[in-house]
């Protein structure tokens, strides 16, 4: 639905600037091209892709790997709250994208809750709130919903400009989801495609740093980065099985890239990678963080 | 009505049947975006190989029609895609044979929109969609 709000939004815009533009094109000419680069902005896919790929590929939803509900009192410190904002959402999205609605409604109650502590309860307004509420047996509205999430958090603190809290919930976001898909993978039938969807995750870290990086002053994020520096490392580390110049190719509408850099790991690295996540991740969700609020 | 609402209003009713019909699903890598005339701001984004990407940019009537290129986000940083070349097309489906991580530069084009002298910024959304391939 929100696709198509969206849409339409812009197709409202859209057709009158075309209207526009096509009008002054005919009357004004482009001038040289002298632009600067203002700014850089990183971003990752969503953890809902991750599940949507896992599920494709037959592998099992597993409760166990979630997050206990009963935690989220223990979240107490401004880190812990946006870390484990970040882990729910993400449980929110893995029980969503396995059409688990009974865990669903209880990670978005979570999600919900924690969101009041990190200061974002204007995301969950009501019409999000019924929306899901009435949507519990429709797996595809539930998956929407569970996106729209995860996008309103992040696209909220962007748009307030707190990018401390988007770096702290993005990471560790994407840590629980590598953490899951880690537990998940099954190490003795080589399944190619997981694999190469992990090693992918390489790229992943090369935006993440940056978005980590942009936002060091702020001591939860400056902690963060140096709790990641393992698994940082271990990507970084990975090394390119592949490394073909890129070829390109534009039609209409399309534009076709081949080659570029290929990342692959192996069922040994996947072993050492579980195992740094797991680490990581049990600092996070068992342990409170002893630092005073904000 | 004027020829500008009955399009409007066309296109609305037939959109979600014609993006349903593609089947392509929002990517939470869309965002909004406060763009510059002189400047390009840069979204870094990575896309994977099971999916075909829709890129397309929607912006405010005063802004009118984005100049954006779509470049390798490596040290070459070639560009892929340019749509000055392309009478500003304002968007550009992508395959991939790999995951990439790709640049898309975005910015308000001098000399194309009617009132280029008063906007030197503006509001411009990202809209980033995929689907299975």
């Amino acid at each position: 639905m929100k696709t198509y709000i969206l849409l339409a939004l812009a197709l409202l815009c859209l057709s009158t600037a075309c209207n526009q533009a096509t009008e002054n094109s005919e009357r004004k000419e482009l001038q040289e091209d002298t632009s600067t680069v203002a700014v850089t902005l990183y971003r990752i896919p969503s953890p809902i892709e991750m599940f949507s790929f896992l599920k494709t590929n037959d592998i099992p939803f597993s409760a166990n790997v979630l997050n206990p509900i009963g935690n989220w009192q223990n979240y107490t410190d401004s880190k812990a709250q946006a870390i484990n904002l970040g882990i729910y959402t993400t449980d929110l999205a893995y029980s969503a994208a396995y059409e688990q609605y009974q865990e669903a409604i209880l990670y978005f109650d979570l999600v919900r809750k924690l969101g009041d502590k990190v200061g974002i309860s204007a995301v969950f307004n009501q019409p999000l709130v019924s929306r899901i509420e009435n949507n519990l047996n429709h797996s595809d509205s539930l998956l929407n919903i569970s996106s729209q999430s995860y996008y309103q958090i992040i696209n909220f603190l962007n748009e307030n400009q707190r990018g401390p809290q988007v770096a702290l919930i993005a990471a560790a976001g994407w840590l629980e989801a590598i953490y899951i898909v880690t537990q998940k993978v099954n190490l003795t039938t080589s399944d190619a495609e997981t694999f190469q969807r992990i090693a992918d995750q390489r790229l992943t870290i090369e935006n993440l740093m940056p978005m980590l990086d942009q936002n060091k002053d702020n001591e939860d994020v400056a902690s963060t980065i140096e709790d990641f520096r393992p698994v940082i490392d271990f990507f970084m580390n990975l090394k390119p099985s592949e490394n073909k110049e890129t070829s390109y190719q534009n039609t209409n509408e399309t534009l076709s890239v081949t080659g570029g850099v290929t990342y692959t790991i192996t069922k040994e690295q996947i072993t050492e990678l579980s195992a740094l996540v797991a680490d990581l991740r049990s600092k996070y969700v068992g342990v409170p963080i002893t630092k005073k609020m904000n | 009505m004027n020829l500008k609402s009955i399009i409007f209003l066309l296109l609305s009713i037939v959109s979600p049947y014609y993006l349903t019909a593609q089947d392509y699903e929002f990517d939470d890598q869309s965002g909004n975006l406060e763009i510059k005339t002189r400047e390009f701001t840069k979204i870094s984004v990575i896309m994977y190989k099971d999916y075909e990407y829709k890129v397309s940019f929607m912006a405010d009537e005063y802004v009118g029609k984005v100049h954006f290129k779509i470049r390798e986000d490596n040290a070459g940083k070639k560009v892929l895609f340019d749509n000055s070349t392309a009478s500003y097309s304002q968007e550009k489906k992508i395959k991939l044979e790999n995951t990439t991580k790709l640049l898309i530069e975005v910015r308000i084009p001098e000399g194309l929109n009617k009132s280029e002298d008063a906007v030197n910024k503006g509001w411009v959304a990202l809209l980033i969609e995929h689907r299975r391939k």
